[in-house]
């Protein structure tokens, strides 16, 4: 109970610290600062005509599995409309990130980047996904009050500006940056990272002509220090962010990390991203004393915020209510991959939107098999079609490794077959999948005719839910060591 | 009331001095010499892929070219000699040194790297499969036959060049031409019997001087620049150096092992698919063979050509002394999916020698006897798929388009 001027009761009090105000710069830099980078990204993105080899081009779209268990498909855009498409986002991060209609634009933007995302399965990126969740919050959140074109204006024209933010703002930022980290070292918590050093054994060894560094990144011991270094960043990077003795180290700690992610792997703007993200962890104020201190010398204008009228009341119901319910979202979906059995780095429940990023190597061959139907007059044969049929070699390396887009371009194949007039077929795989270097071994079950698996238009959400029994059990025997050099008895050559 | 969350004096000094640090040592490391134990390197983890890709490059690929170009050095007289004969026709020596041309080829193919695998249309002057057809050859001959000074056979499209026009012209059963009527080939059709020889010898004479150009071309693209050549080679032994197209050594690396793919995407799940029916093919036949699907229609050689092929893998494979794609697998351990590999591979060479090279026979006669070609090959196909990529940190073709995570 409160006694209605003190706060007694904890959730009040959590209530009303969430509502005091802070300083609006340091959420106002990064918007800016990712509104520029998103730009850069989107432009980026159209020069290396990915519009079109990774929208538009593809003969076919790998679609998530409530899109085709409720629509079939989405609409997608030719080669010109999403070069359009792509330069508008770019157009829309710019005003984001000078803070003009930044709200606005950054709601347009999240919609647009996530429909085109959402198009094909084998487009997604972690990173991608924060893109939108980033992009949502700096829609919902006042994120223009400083650092903006908007704020500048209103101080130019002597009209009252806010220059504060609700800490819940800042807090819903922080706590969705710090989970992508703390997620990130969770899903690092298994035995091929932490044990075995795989993937990064492989991927290291494979960069041995590294200036510097080269000759040591093929050695197991290397591949499992840089693992355990990796695991222990994700998983107390943000609270060396948060603790301000540990601060400047810690940053600088991001930014190498981030700069070896992006010398060694073809991460996009991941590695730009993080390290703004990562400035939502400063001092609220930190721009503004940064351009202080700088002011102080001379060099640039600055302002102090203003100070606000009074000391708000506690956080609403409804925003603490929607707050509450998106941290809970957050933590929930990554997790839900401890609800299925088996190995989620081989059966890939719940893989996605969970953060696991960079956390298995995996390559396979699948060939499908379909079997005519009674009624054709090649009744009882077997066809082999390769997925080459159907996909690029891009699309054809991410499905590999995943039962349920196998599934999904089996319920294809038998839809194409259907609709050449073979009638009703039943549509198998052969599939032999390599887990982070070992042995290829079969990933789905070949008997199972993956046409009439649970998934596809139609399907209920709970029988999307259940787990794939058709996908066979992964590895047990450890990666291997790449390292460990044979004897030199022939010189190996035949 | 404006709340400051940390009342205290400005920071930025410690943050600003670590992060002018952090980009001193970035800029550093940008502008480390790559020769300090980068592209020019030996040394790397022990295992010399420098000098497996100039060993690929030089002695298996420039290799197998020159050998290409010797063979159809000796097609060019052939054809020359049979079209001097007082009946020219292009047949009598000019089938087996076709056949031994196109055999060799097969070898290349199963190797296309460097001026081979780009969008020059140097390799589709040579052999433009799956773009052949007869009909535009004797339109060839048809244009030949209507301006005979002004014909050049190199300005004509690939489909009436290399070896595959060179089959119809050396195999055709008789003069017939496969056109249409629609199309027009009145300088053609209103010679005789013996003016039509003649007309697809003179063509025939033009096409395999042009061949012989065209593989030429190639061996000399290849060639060390010291040698005069245009420095194929060069690029894959100094990847990741000044002046290689290849900006790291993986990146050449890379572009190595793609060639091995043609086994999965072409010989695979193209020619012996189509041809034992066991995907989509011409004569929608499931399970069962389909001989129209033949790479040589006229001179019935798929399984020499399969065989062919197969052994070019091999030779990329193996390359040479303890450098090639087996002998890097060996030095991470793998010894075990080298050894596979090369048992699926040989037990596929094994199979196709087996057949004894009479394709209409096999495929009417011993069916069995091609699917065990093709399930051998296939085995192959998936280990290159899966473990062979992880394992050396390799890419499947064409599939870097856009970024991970």
């Amino acid at each position: 109970m409160t006694d209605g001027k003190r706060p007694t009761q904890p959730v009040d009090r959590l209530r009303r610290w969430l509502a005091a105000p802070v300083d609006a710069a340091s959420l106002g830099l990064l918007r800016a600062l990712l509104g520029l980078a998103l730009a850069a990204g989107m432009l980026r993105f159209v020069a290396e005509g990915w519009h079109d080899a990774l929208i538009a081009a593809p003969r076919f779209a790998f679609q998530y599995g409530l899109v085709e268990a409720w629509w079939g498909a989405l609409a997608r855009p030719d080669a010109q409309t999403a070069e359009l498409a792509y330069l508008s986002l770019a157009g829309l991060a710019l005003l984001v990130g000078v803070g003009w209609w930044a709200r606005p634009a950054a709601a347009l933007f999240c919609l647009l980047f996530s429909w085109l995302e959402l198009l094909d399965v084998t487009n997604y990126l972690n990173h991608y996904v924060l893109v939108s969740l980033l992009t949502a919050l700096l829609a919902l959140l006042p994120s223009d009050r400083a650092c903006s074109l908007r704020a500048w204006w209103a101080r130019r024209r002597g009209q009252p500006w806010p220059t504060t933010i609700p800490r819940a703002a800042l807090i819903a930022v922080q706590v969705q940056v710090a989970l992508v980290y703390v997620f990130a070292a969770l899903a690092k918590l298994q035995p091929d990272w932490l044990v075995h050093g795989w993937p990064l054994h492989g991927w290291l060894t494979a960069r041995v002509d590294t200036p510097l560094v080269g000759p040591w990144l093929g050695r197991h011991d290397v591949a499992l220090v840089a693992s355990w270094a990796g695991f222990l960043f994700d998983l107390t990077i943000v609270g060396w962010l948060s603790w301000r003795r540990t601060r400047p180290v810690a940053y600088l700690a991001v930014l190498g990390f981030h700069a070896m992610t992006h010398v060694w792997f073809n991460i996009g703007m991941f590695p730009v991203l993080m390290p703004i993200a990562a400035t939502v962890f400063f001092a609220p104020d930190w721009p503004r004393r940064w351009l202080g201190s700088a002011a102080r010398r001379g060099r640039i204008p600055t302002s102090p915020p203003t100070a606000e009228a009074a000391l708000p009341g506690p956080l609403g119901w409804l925003p603490t209510a929607a707050l509450t319910a998106f941290i809970a979202l957050l933590v929930l979906v990554p997790l839900r991959h401890l609800a299925y059995p088996g190995d989620v780095l081989w059966n890939e429940d719940g893989m996605r939107w969970a953060w696991k990023v960079m956390v298995r190597e995996k390559h396979g061959a699948v060939m499908f098999r379909v079997r005519f139907g009674p009624d054709s007059p090649h009744a009882g044969k077997e066809r082999l079609v390769a997925p080459a049929r159907y996909l690029d070699a891009r699309q054809e390396r991410e499905m590999a490794g995943q039962p349920d887009l196998i599934a999904q371009l089996a319920r294809h194949i038998a839809r194409d077959f259907a609709a050449r007039g073979h009638g009703d077929v039943a549509v198998y795989a052969d599939t032999r999948v390599s887990l982070n270097g070992r042995k290829a071994r079969p990933l789905i079950d070949p008997a199972v005719d993956l046409a009439r698996v649970p998934g596809g238009p139609g399907s209920s959400v709970w029988a999307m839910a259940t787990p794939s029994t058709w996908v066979l059990p992964g590895p047990t025997e450890p990666p291997p060591r790449l390292d460990r050099r044979p004897a030199l008895a022939d010189g190996g050559h035949r | 009331m404006q709340q400051r969350s940390h009342p205290r004096q400005p920071p930025g000094r410690a943050l600003r001095t670590l992060i002018a640090l952090a980009m001193a040592c970035g800029a550093a490391v940008g502008c480390v010499d790559d020769e300090q134990g980068g592209p020019a390197g030996e040394v790397d983890d022990g295992f010399d892929r420098a000098g497996l890709l100039s060993a690929l490059a030089s002695d298996v690929v420039l290799t197998e070219l020159k050998a290409a170009a010797s063979k159809a050095e000796t097609l060019a007289a052939a054809v020359k000699a049979d079209c001097a004969a007082t009946a020219p026709s292009p047949t009598s020596t000019a089938r087996p040194a076709w056949r031994d041309a196109m055999v060799q080829w097969s070898r290349v193919e199963a190797m296309r790297i460097g001026p081979l695998a780009d969008d020059s249309g140097r390799r589709d002057a040579v052999y433009a499969w799956p773009v052949t057809n007869a009909c535009a050859v004797d339109q060839g001959v048809a244009a030949l036959l209507a301006d005979p000074s002004g014909f050049d056979i190199s300005g004509q499209l690939t489909n009436r060049r290399g070896l595959d026009a060179l089959e119809w012209l050396v195999f055709a059963p008789d003069t017939e031409t496969k056109c249409p009527p629609q199309v027009p080939l009145d300088a053609y059709t209103a010679l005789d019997e013996d003016g039509r020889r003649a007309a697809r010898c003179e063509y025939a004479t033009l096409a395999a001087a042009d061949l012989q150009a065209s593989i030429d071309a190639l061996v000399l693209a290849m060639q060390p620049a010291s040698e005069g050549g245009g420095g194929g080679v060069d690029d894959f032994a100094n990847a990741g150096q000044e002046g290689s197209p290849f900006a790291t050594r993986r990146e050449a690396l890379n572009h190595m092992s793609d060639a091995l793919f043609h086994l999965e995407k072409v010989l695979k799940d193209t020619k012996l698919s189509r041809l034992g029916g066991f995907g989509e093919n011409s004569c929608d036949a499931v399970s069962a063979p389909c001989p129209e699907d033949a790479e040589t229609p006229w001179a019935r050689i798929d399984l020499q050509l399969i065989g062919a092929q197969l052994a070019g893998f091999r030779a990329l494979f193996v390359g040479t002394e303890a450098t090639g794609f087996d002998d890097w697998l060996a030095h991470h351990g793998q010894q075990a999916l080298s050894d596979e590999m090369l048992a699926d591979l040989d037990a596929a060479i094994a199979a196709n020698d087996a057949l004894g090279g009479d394709l209409d026979g096999t495929l009417s006669l011993n069916y069995a006897g091609f699917v065990e070609v093709y399930d051998h090959t296939r085995a192959v196909g998936v280990n290159l798929k899966s473990q062979f990529l992880t394992t050396l940190g390799l890419d499947l073709p064409s599939s870097a388009a856009g970024d991970n995570d």
